[in-house]
């Protein structure tokens, strides 16, 4: 006798299910249409002719090399403060735990191009410091091009380090290192045997993650490069100039990098990854190995990083309220006024409700998608499942180039559209709260489910009574980070947008590089305030079940 | 009139890949029964369980539940409630809302609802917890809610699984005789699966042992301990001597066997159907052979005391016998007395049981 399986059983048992063959029928449609035609379609734009274009320019190959030595710099030095600011929260006796916490924090709320912005008001032309130093000590500071972008680059992409680092630090059992104290191992020699060498995997991960962003990120390169061109700036270009095939051919130039990451992070680095090994810590027991020398430079150096984050947003702030900061500084809400609330700047309302839509979407998807992977047998189940996680791995700038390439033309036609903004983002996040989601479902006890249906429940009151009410905190979780990441895209969206559905990003982007500062600032502010306000309303509906505010 | 069947179990099958969990199974379960589904992990009975319950569907055969064919039917309509190893409580409801869940889920009356909640909680004296959730209660209370769960749906059948094995030793025992006296009370037919011999002992109306994925016996505690149909069942319940022997006459219900190395002959009862010259085995319980009494019977076996462990009402004692066989022997209420040495072990011939040898 043989048990009843195979594609044929499979098949025949999901059209006894027709719910469930509306869900999978429709997710295959909607991942193949926005992830794999537009992939394909890229491909076959990009053509023989364009690589040869490509191959051909040494404009190109400069902006390829100012890509990789920028982005590996950046990458360098924000994992190595990141390291150490984690370093210093998790490891030393220093004051101020909490506040350095909060301050790695806030940069989230903002869009990285914020960075940029704040960076061209210190230290920019004309910027406060650049005017100080000419003045008092007639220094002309440029920092415009590599200098500037490293600059910025590492403080944007500190926080994404220092996070990873942080959950790579906090999986390190204590009693590990109190295990090689007792050894006779410390100071130095055990930081570099120990504690470095059981966070390395993560922290090669948390580079590798810095790297890739800054590799195909946008709007600080544009702002703050000058001459010094970047291939997501020379794609802009291509782009404007209709020229979709070379833009197409540095798109795929820059999914190679992110691909290979990809790849590596889960073949080798889960593999590799010693820090799952833990126990229980000793209670009573406290592991010491800083020493009061060691705290003092830790702490400066965290005083540092906090104090120019802080400058960053204060400059930001002070140029929203007043007239022309440094010219001219009398309070007003006039910059406020003008860019946020009134009616001719939609972009901050615009920002909030496609990012609200587009998380709502992106997490409704990522349900669907989760449960139908891990309890609902069908054929196509592993192709499903990839194309669901891929766009993870494909940096915003592609994503957008992809959807606008395959959709400005051909039998679909959404350019324009603020649906192909939503897309775009929810494209972006969707694989986030999917991965996060199946593994909840993975961790809801199957028989939990099967005492529903033993009781009466049918597969949709089950979902409704039981799945659902049991996954909201990773739900509500899944939809915050979507909606701030959505809030803060500038990337995914830069080909996308059209005069009526620019976005706050962009916005601060368009006014940062024409020179209006405060309106720029301006946004800058109304975005944040926008997040802040809806993170708020959010917190007050679920009151205790969630944590939004967990640094 | 309705049929004292209430389960019906028809030559049922299920294959899992390459693994035939289920071979060829016929039961028939009466109303009002405590019935057990004894056997070790893998045998097949979790698998019956479930596809009494419908979480698995039988590759062939048919399950009829209450004169319904049932094989059809998905397992939210077949009224089966179970309680599950694990609980499977709801972490996100009260106590009240777990209990209450599959009467909200039938639309019962609010008033129907409250009332027979609070009925079965009083029941499985878990009053005054219903605001608790599953994570405030210890292992004892969680499975009381688990019960109470499937107790409130009236159903007139009730499905567990392995309910005792997470619960200490003590409170095993004290749920067993509660959850023995709610079935008399009610009247229920349970269906009870365990792999701990003494659980079926003690709670059973009918045990069935399986093995390997099919039923090797189905009868009462006493059926099955005394008179074990295979080896394998006499083997898995309590612990047992087998000896090699050979059917010299088998006439009425009568054999004449002879056994050992002196060639002794004993006349057992059996009903099984025995030739001339066939080899059985003689499975004799420890505590049925005494030690240096031969009055007791006549069935005897002479052997050398190797070892014993004395564990308060009874010494267990390990003998070889001439042939260097292992025996064990339970001796009874012997105060200080011990036994050394060569000593002859002896039964009577209605405590010895005859085993075909050719059924597995």
């Amino acid at each position: 006798m043989k048990e009843k399986k195979g594609i044929g059983e499979s098949i025949k048992r999901l059209f006894k299910d027709p719910s469930s063959l509306v869900l999978v029928l429709t997710s295959f449609a909607f991942l193949i249409l926005f992830v794999i035609y537009p992939l394909i379609v890229v491909v076959f734009t990009s053509g023989f002719d364009n690589w040869a274009t490509f191959f051909s320019k040494p404009r190109y190959a400069r902006a390829l090399l100012n890509t990789i030595v920028s982005s590996s710099l950046s990458a360098l030095t924000a994992t190595v403060f990141g390291f150490i600011y984690a370093y210093a929260i998790h490891y030393s006796n220093i004051r101020g735990k909490k506040f350095f916490r909060f301050i790695a924090f806030i940069p989230l709320l903002a869009p990285s191009v914020m960075s940029g912005l704040a960076f061209l008001l210190l230290f920019g032309r004309g910027g406060m410091i650049s005017q100080w130093l000419n003045t008092n000590f007639n220094f002309e500071l440029d920092l415009y091009g590599l200098p500037g972008l490293w600059i910025v680059q590492t403080i944007s992409y500190f926080p994404l380090a220092y996070m990873t680092i942080t959950g790579v630090l906090r999986a390190i059992s204590p009693n590990l290192e109190i295990a090689a104290q007792n050894l006779g191992a410390r100071g130095f020699k055990l930081f570099r045997t120990i504690t470095l060498k059981l966070a390395l995997p993560g922290v090669i991960n948390a580079f590798l993650l810095v790297a890739i962003n800054c590799f195909a990120d946008f709007g600080n390169p544009k702002l703050i490069g000058g001459n010094y061109s970047l291939l997501a700036v020379e794609i802009y270009g291509e782009i404007i100039n209709n020229e979709a095939g070379l833009a197409s051919v540095m798109g795929i130039i820059l999914v190679i990098p992110a691909l290979i990451v990809f790849w590596v992070q889960n073949k080798v680095l889960s593999k590799g990854s010693y820090s799952t090994i833990t126990g229980k810590p000793v209670s009573g027991l406290k592991r010491i190995t800083t020493s009061k020398k060691t705290d003092a430079l830790l702490f400066t150096f965290n005083s540092l990083i906090s104090l120019f984050i802080i400058s960053m947003f204060a400059i930001t702030i002070l140029f929203a309220f007043t007239k022309n900061f440094g010219r001219d500084n009398t309070f007003t809400l006039d910059h406020i006024m003008k860019v946020v609330f009134s009616s001719s700047s939609p972009a901050v309302l615009n920002s909030l409700v496609l990012s609200l839509i587009s998380a709502v979407l992106a997490v409704a998807f990522a349900l669907v998608l989760a449960y139908i992977v891990v309890r609902k047998p069908f054929p196509g189940k592993r192709i499903l499942d990839f194309s669901a996680v891929l766009p993870i791995a494909l940096p915003g700038t592609f994503v957008g180039l992809a959807l606008i390439v395959a959709f400005s033309n051909g039998p679909i036609v959404l350019q324009g559209s603020a649906a192909l903004i939503v897309i775009a983002m929810l494209l972006k996040q969707m694989p986030v709260g999917y991965r996060g989601l199946t593994a909840s479902f993975k961790q809801v006890d199957k028989s939990i489910e099967e005492a529903a249906n033993n009781l009466g429940a049918n597969s949709r009151k089950t979902l409704t009574t039981i799945v659902f009410p049991m996954l909201q905190k990773t739900v509500v979780a899944n939809f915050v980070y979507a909606f701030m990441k959505n809030m803060n895209t500038l990337s995914t969206i830069i080909f996308l947008i059209t005069p009526k559905w620019v976005v706050a990003a962009v916005a601060i982007f368009n006014y940062a590089e024409t020179g209006t500062y405060y309106w720029a600032a301006a946004v800058a502010v109304g975005l944040m305030g926008t997040t802040l306000a809806t993170l708020g309303v959010i917190k007050l509906i679920f009151r205790s079940k969630v944590k939004i505010f967990d640094f | 009139m309705e049929s004292n069947i209430l389960l019906d179990l028809k030559n049922v099958n299920k294959v899992f890949g390459n693994n035939h969990v289920l071979k060829n199974i016929n039961l028939q379960i009466e109303r009002g029964k405590f019935i057990t589904f004894l056997g070790p992990s893998g045998c097949g009975k979790t698998t019956l369980l479930r596809s009494i319950a419908g979480f698995y569907t039988v590759d062939e055969g048919e399950v009829w539940i209450d004169g319904k064919l049932v094989n059809d039917l998905p397992p939210y309509k077949r009224g089966t409630p179970m309680v599950f190893q694990e609980y499977a409580l709801f972490p996100h409801m009260t106590v009240f809302d777990n209990i209450a869940y599959g009467l909200d889920i039938k639309k019962r009356p609010e008033a129907e609802v409250q009332q027979r909640v609070k009925d079965v909680m009083a029941q499985v004296k878990l009053t005054g917890l219903e605001e608790r959730y599953p994570h405030e209660m210890s292992g004892g209370q969680q499975q009381r809610v688990a019960m109470a769960r499937a107790l409130v749906m009236n159903s007139p059948i009730i499905l567990l699984d392995e309910p005792l094995s997470n619960l200490d030793a003590k409170l095993r025992e004290e749920v067993r005789v509660e959850l023995r006296a709610i079935q008399q009370e009610l009247g229920l037919t349970v269906i009870y699966v365990t792999h701990d011999q003494l659980e079926a002992l003690s709670m059973s109306d009918q045990i069935v042992v399986f093995n390997k994925g099919a039923i090797d016996q189905y009868g009462t505690p006493h059926e099955i301990y005394y008179e074990p149909r295979t080896q394998y069942v006499a083997d898995f319940i309590g612990t047992t001597n087998f000896i090699e022997a050979v059917v010299m006459q088998n006439k009425g219900g009568k054999a004449i066997v002879r056994y050992g190395q002196a060639g002794d002959n004993v006349t057992i009862a059996t009903d099984e159907k025995l030739t001339e010259g066939e080899e059985v085995l003689l499975s004799v319980r420890p505590e049925s052979l005494r030690l240096n009494q031969p009055e007791v019977g006549e069935f005897h076996v002479f052997g050398v005391v190797k070892s014993s462990m004395f564990l308060g009402e009874k010494e267990r004692y390990f003998l070889a016998d001439q042939s260097g066989k292992e025996w064990i022997v339970d001796a009874y209420d012997i105060g200080q007395k011990t036994f050394e040495g060569q000593v002859q072990m002896s039964a009577a011939a209605d405590k010895i049981h005859i085993i075909k040898k050719n059924k597995e």
